[in-house]
């Protein structure tokens, strides 16, 4: 029986940095219902907060999860990484639904241009057994 | 704390819709759908539910959203494995989204889309069903 190669699972979202400006503006507490004090202590600007606002949902897109299905933003933490690189952090039902599924580690990348922040996330998923 | 009636559900929840997408109040009707009409994106939907927990008491997180659209029924029961909502899944729809047409969306509907059809009397009416038992 052959193995395919792993195949990537990609994720990919757009924020509107003027949509996170308002929350930020409105100083209710909705930011802190989104986003772990280690999160926030990376940095608190709309710019910063609208990436990796869509770093987590291109990552719950990578889990096939959105934040509908049993996975919240708070489980899935866009952190600062060696050089201010951004990397992921999954706890509870994220995490318990990466190693189900039996994903790599996923990685992110993203950028800002023309008033919105975008996030691309890639994960290795398992090969698949396939008989010749 | 008083019980959270259809009628105040609704114009609360239009309210706050109209609020966080900075909308007109009479362009979010019951009748709206969220995603489509409203253009509502996923900050959007969590800014909804904040705010409804923080004016109404009634706790409702996104990640329960499709759990309490499902009715609980496992996902290989709701769609099919070409992607498709099944018939239990539309009677089941039928029930959380009384709008739809289940005739006309048999077999037709992509299970990824159900969220496309979720109307603003959709989400009062969730938001009524768990604040009515509270007294």
């Amino acid at each position: 029986m052959a193995q395919t190669a792993p195949e990537p699972r990609i994720g990919v979202d757009l924020v509107a940095v003027a949509r996170i400006e308002r929350i930020v503006h409105d100083g209710g507490g909705l930011l802190g219902a989104v986003f772990s004090p280690e999160e926030l202590a990376g940095g608190t600007g709309a710019e910063y907060l609208a990436g990796r606002f869509a770093g987590k949902e291109a990552v719950a897109k990578v889990l096939g999860t959105g934040f509908s299905r049993g996975v919240g933003p708070l489980e899935i933490e866009v952190l600062r990484g060696r050089l201010g690189s951004p990397r992921v952090r999954l706890t509870g039902a994220a995490a318990a639904s990466a190693e189900a599924q039996g994903l790599g580690p996923i990685d992110l990348s993203i950028s800002h241009t023309g008033g919105i922040a975008v996030c691309v996330a890639v994960a290795a998923a398992p090969a698949v057994a396939s008989e010749e | 704390m008083t019980a959270v009636t259809e009628s105040s559900a609704l114009t609360s929840v239009q309210n706050i819709v109209a609020d966080a997408l900075a909308l007109d109040l009479d362009e979010v009707t019951p009748e709206s759908t969220l995603f489509v009409d409203l253009g509502t994106e996923s900050i959007d939907l969590l800014d909804f539910l904040f705010r409804i927990e923080q004016e109404l008491g009634v706790k409702i997180q996104a990640a329960q959203l499709s759990e309490i659209i499902q009715g609980g029924i496992p996902d290989e029961e709701f769609g099919t494995p070409e992607g498709m909502v099944s018939s239990v899944g539309l009677a089941q729809l039928k029930k959380t989204m009384p709008q739809i047409d289940e005739e006309a969306l048999a077999g037709k509907l992509p299970a990824e889309d159900v969220m496309n059809h979720f109307t603003v009397g959709n989400l009062a009416a969730i938001v009524a069903a768990h604040g009515a038992d509270r007294s």
